[in-house]
């Protein structure tokens, strides 16, 4: 790799280059929102009609945007997205990673049958099934509360086929020695399958937890009330037929990534680790 | 330590019979070995007895308890894999004590028994490490070791060196009978190989196709096998056959050839049609007797084998002593008086 680039010096000019503007693409937006939630609020738009460098460097920066925030319904926005993403995070992985396992390591009838239904079930966009869902909650008097956000949300096709497959791939003769040697079925799931399955819970938790910090429509639908407004509502509520509030919109939006990365950056040590101790075996 | 005991136990995977009614009764501190080829349902009848698959039919008994409908923690059996099946992500430990910890058992009372058949096996140093840091035979020990903590009624292995390579398989073995010995325990182990079977086991249960061909101490079989399969099957190299009539005092092999063999064949129907056996170390040069083409010489220090031909015939003769013979050259060869095997042809039983 090296050699090749000490070679060939026009080329990795030429790499680097198309590599730049790609990553300026895509950064580009982002730190234009960064910046722009820093501004003033009559400033904000004021510098994009002549394309410089004032485009992106603010005038003054204030955490005036920031204020007003964490001065409204903001911070029960977050509360309420951070209680039901880490709820069905925890009860998902429990749910899925158990009907996974008895995908995998069980031998029952009509279980062909149930797998390709699991599969059609995050095949299906989540639109056409939003009627029926609602009726169904509303039926069991759910909506607004966080039962009507979190427990359609546990139970996720996806998240049962992964693990599905990564049950699977661990060899018969560990559940079977583990069986010889008097565990029930439930501990060996809890102490042979899901120790074994760092990766497949981390990027579980990961899906889970996004799934639900950038939800959006079903929290609408099912959640109208202020009281259970999530992030993606909250952030949304600062453009309005009255008023466009765009510092609030972009120091929201902000916001939402910068926690919305937090669990990522947990995952991603026990993903690399988990990687790493499997080499070695 | 206990008997066990198998009363016509059948196993049916779907419309295929695996299992086509075995019985066996296993003596207390007794070794068996299950041996027979792939598919011959001899690692079923293993899993059977542990209790990982339900039978179809038929009875299982460990030390006079019946167990065939008990889960496998009830049975009080252990049982070595294969692949070991170490538990990864734990120390060697703590697989050790795996299922004393399920059982309850206090620390203290753990650790001891850890470190006990820690020391039988020579693991005590490896104790903290993990499976991915071992050598396969290490693994081997652990897995062993696994089965040794629970003191079981009955010990049951599963083709456990099989991922060794040649020279280890052998010390393993050595180290597994003198565990038996020091144990005196009652273990069932499944093996293809039949050198393992014959120098490990108390007594060894030949099965094919679903069924046990015969069972018997290793020189039982070796010496008076029950029929052509049983004998081709021990025993290496493998057992020659010449097939032919029955003529007299001759054998008349499927080319024509008269093969006159005095004492050999007296007593038997006339035009029979037969095989005829001979192992290839019960084969000696002679001035007079069988005529063989020399195909091929292989020297391999003690002993020459040979790969004759006789009548037509492959025929291999295995001679302990080192011979100056050409590929091509006619030698002569006499089968050891009382050495050889009669089998029927249809039936394949002996004669």
């Amino acid at each position: 790799m090296t050699e090749t680039i000490a070679r060939n010096p026009l080329a990795v000019a030429l790499r680097y280059g198309a590599l730049s503007i790609l990553a300026f693409a895509v950064v580009c937006p982002l730190a234009w929102l960064a910046l722009a939630s820093l501004r003033p609020q009559a400033e904000i738009f004021q510098p994009v009609s002549e394309f410089g460098w004032r485009t992106f460097v603010p005038s003054r920066l204030t955490l005036d945007n920031y204020r007003a925030l964490m001065s409204g319904d903001f911070p029960l926005a977050l509360r309420n997205s951070s209680i039901v993403a880490v709820t069905t995070v925890v009860f998902g992985l429990v749910v899925n990673a158990l009907a996974g396992f008895a995908f995998a390591a069980f031998d029952f009838r009509g279980k062909n049958l149930l797998f390709l239904l699991v599969i059609v079930s995050f095949m299906m966009p989540f639109e056409a099934i939003v009627m029926p869902l609602y009726v169904l909650i509303s039926g069991l008097g759910w909506t607004n509360s966080y039962k009507a956000l979190i427990i359609p949300e546990v139970a996720n096709g996806m998240i049962i086929f992964l693990f599905r497959q990564f049950f699977a791939s661990i060899p018969k003769d560990f559940y079977e020695a583990a069986r010889v040697d008097g565990a029930s079925w439930l501990y060996i799931w809890a102490f042979i399958a899901m120790p074994l399955s760092w990766p497949t819970i981390a990027t579980s938790s990961l899906m889970l937890f996004l799934s639900q910090w950038d939800s959006f429509f079903w929290p609408v639908v099912a959640a109208s009330d202020p009281d259970y407004a999530v992030v993606q509502v909250a952030i949304a509520r600062n453009i309005n037929f009255e008023q466009n509030d765009w510092g609030g919109l972009f120091a929201s939006t902000n916001l939402a990534i910068l926690i919305g990365m937090i669990p990522f950056l947990l995952m991603q040590r026990f993903y690399v680790r988990s990687l790493i101790s499997g080499g070695i075996k | 330590m206990a008997t066990m005991s198998v009363r016509g136990l059948r196993k049916s995977f779907g419309s295929t019979e695996i299992l086509k009614g075995v019985s066996l009764d296993v003596a207390d501190e007794e070794f068996v070995a299950l041996v027979g080829p792939s598919g011959c349902g001899k690692s079923t009848l293993l899993r059977l007895i542990a209790g990982l698959e339900e039978a179809s039919s038929g009875e299982i008994s460990i030390a006079g308890r019946p167990v065939t409908r008990l889960a496998p923690k009830q049975r009080d059996v252990a049982m070595v894999f294969q692949n070991y099946a170490l538990y990864p992500h734990l120390t060697v430990r703590a697989n050790m004590g795996f299922s004393l910890k399920l059982r309850g058992e206090s620390k203290a009372g753990i650790d001891t028994k850890v470190n006990q058949a820690a020391e039988i096996l020579g693991l005590s140093p490896l104790l903290d490490r993990y499976p991915g840091q071992l050598s396969g035979g290490q693994r081997q020990r652990v897995a062993t070791g696994r089965a040794i903590v629970r003191d079981p009624a009955l010990f049951l292995f599963d083709e456990p060196l099989s991922n060794l390579d040649a020279k280890l398989r052998v010390q393993m073995r050595t180290e597994i009978k003198a565990l038996h010995i020091r144990l005196r325990s009652t273990m069932v182990y499944v093996t293809h190989d039949q050198i393992e079977a014959m120098t490990m086991a108390d007594r060894i249960v030949v099965m094919q196709s679903g069924k046990i061909e015969q069972v018997g101490s290793p020189l039982d079989l070796y010496d008076r096998p029950i029929n052509a399969f049983v004998a081709g099957f021990l025993g290496s190299p493998a057992m020659n056959f010449l097939e032919g009539r029955i003529d007299g005092g001759a054998l008349v092999t499927l080319d024509g050839t008269r093969l006159s063999m005095p004492g050999h064949l007296g007593g038997y129907q006339h035009g029979q049609a037969v095989l005829w056996g001979i192992r290839p170390e019960n084969l000696a040069l002679a001035a007079e007797g069988l005529s063989a083409r020399v195909e091929v010489v292989e020297p391999t220090g003690p002993d020459t084998q040979l790969l004759l031909r006789i009548a037509g015939q492959p025929i291999i003769a295995l001679l302990r002593q080192r011979m100056k013979v050409r590929p091509g050259e006619l030698i002569h060869v006499m089968p050891e008086p009382g050495m050889t095997h009669l089998f029927d042809k249809e039936s394949g039983r002996r004669l």
